[in-house]
């Protein structure tokens, strides 16, 4: 398990940010009401987004330091942000090696699709490679933004199932934006509830039932 | 009744557009052709339009493609400033922007005299045929490249980085290849408005042969002398249009069709 912690302060738009994260490890589920921030927090921490201070630790590493290409930080963008000029097995070669790519294809299932152009994939199957080329740069900390969100129902249980397995599998810190309380459960993540660019709350999903600190937190976890 | 007349209105749209062309072809017998083709002028012209339409292309995506990228992700106010700057030729007159021309680099022009003190004389040139052809093309070139560049989702820039691309790697990597197809468009319709040009060029430029007529110069200058030069030369451009035209098409098709 590598040790995390993250210190944001600084304005988007409109919106002041100070954001303070810390984590064993793990997964950790951050969520919030429309607009709170949680997007602008993930492209902060990944270095898109100037902050007047940044502060990201993990595993001792100092990341802040470092420019964007050197972070190691995996981002994985709402709809999975693949190239679609690429094929799949293009998209998640795209920053490792070949042979770092065909592992992760292999194991993610994908070695079926590999040739396939990446505008011909389900919903389901975006996030699958998504996650692979994510996962192919063995990245210090990775970054999901509502990887289950446009998703039906079912594609929705099957993608869930897929990260837990491979979350866990990987064994990497993650940060991971999502609305639903069923997806913190199966993920078996820490929560930490970001309104109006502040954290109010953190820990795990039975501590903020015993004691929710805001409405919105409430609503949260009775689902 | 309100179907009807709009179906007529469009299909006199098109009849407009094509029946000229049909005009020039019919009227126009292979003999006649061959005959105006034959003219000491056409080789000149054509190979004097080529040139010239080519090397401004090649400065417009050179130039216009980085400033169509900050039009189309860049930020700060100035950004509709400038996207308005660039789209100015497309409202000013082809003569006003030859007299403007004129005004700026000619001898008696704002610049005139400390390009004569370098011993630079633009007017009347090649030069001036190139850079008349650049300033008429180039919002059509910066206008397209910035609707390709704008199909560019951020994300995807971010996302290239991330995974280990210097600014400029992801802009190759990512950004240029997605973009592609517009820009090769947006090339072609500014090649073709380059081939057409011909306001500008005449004041700016003069209708020197074999060193400013471009071919549309060429069609004024034999349509004084012998009408069929002119269709003939006409004729030629024509031809050489469709060509771009399918040409762009089918390039666009190919590099749109795997994704």
């Amino acid at each position: 398990m590598s040790a995390w912690s993250v210190e944001l302060r600084g304005t988007v738009g409109s919106r002041t940010l100070d954001v303070s994260l810390r984590a064993d490890g793990g997964v950790l589920a951050l969520v919030g009401p429309n607009g709170s921030g949680k997007t602008s927090v993930l492209r902060a921490i990944v270095g898109a987004l100037a902050m007047t201070h940044a502060r990201i630790d993990v595993a001792g590493m100092a990341l802040h330091e470092r420019p964007i290409e050197a972070r190691k930080v995996a981002y994985v963008p709402q709809g999975g942000g693949l190239f679609p000029h690429l094929d799949v097995r293009r998209n998640v070669a795209f920053g490792a090696e070949a042979s770092r790519a065909d592992t992760l294809l292999e194991q993610l299932g994908l070695r079926e699709l590999a040739s396939r152009a990446v505008g011909r994939l389900s919903g389901g199957e975006r996030q699958r490679v998504a996650l692979a080329r994510a996962l192919a740069l063995d990245p210090a900390l990775l970054l999901l933004d509502e990887p289950l969100s446009a998703l039906d129902a079912t594609a929705r249980r099957s993608v869930r199932t897929m990260l837990a397995e491979h979350l866990r599998a990987w064994g990497g810190p993650a940060i991971l934006v999502t609305h639903a309380v069923a997806d913190v459960r199966a993920l078996h993540a820490d929560v930490a509830v970001l309104e109006a660019g502040r954290i109010v709350q953190q820990g795990s999903v039975e501590a903020l039932c015993a004691a929710p600190a805001t409405p919105f937190v409430d609503a949260f976890v009775t689902g | 009744m309100t179907r009807s007349l709009a179906g007529l209105a469009a299909l006199a749209l098109l009849g407009v557009l094509v029946l000229p062309l049909v005009a020039l072809v019919v009227g126009t017998s292979p003999s006649q052709l061959q005959q105006g083709l034959a003219s000491p002028a056409f080789v000149p012209a054509l190979a004097l339009s080529l040139r010239t339409t080519f090397v401004s292309v090649v400065l417009l995506v050179l130039a216009g493609t980085p400033l169509a990228w900050w039009l189309a992700h860049g930020r700060g106010r100035w950004r509709r400033v400038v996207a308005g700057v660039v789209d100015l030729p497309i409202v000013v007159p082809p003569a006003v922007t030859g007299v403007a021309l004129l005004r700026l680099l000619g001898r008696r022009g704002l610049l005139g005299d400390a390009l004569d003190s370098l011993g630079i004389v633009i007017p009347f040139s090649t030069s001036a045929v190139v850079l008349a052809q650049v300033v008429v093309a180039a919002p059509f070139f910066v206008q397209g490249a910035t609707t390709a560049f704008r199909r560019v989702e951020p994300d995807l820039i971010v996302v290239a980085r991330t995974l280990g691309c210097t600014p400029m790697s992801a802009l190759r990597r990512v950004a240029l290849p997605i973009a592609m197809p517009g820009l090769v468009g947006a090339a072609c319709v500014a090649w073709a408005r380059a081939l057409g040009e011909f306001g500008a060029t005449l004041l700016f430029a003069g209708n020197l042969p074999g060193v400013t007529q471009t071919m549309p110069l060429a069609i004024v200058r034999g349509l004084e002398a012998d009408v069929q030069v002119a269709v003939a030369f006409s004729l030629a451009l024509v031809a050489a249009g469709a060509v771009l035209l399918l040409g762009m098409r089918w390039a666009t098709a190919r590099m749109t069709e795997h994704r």
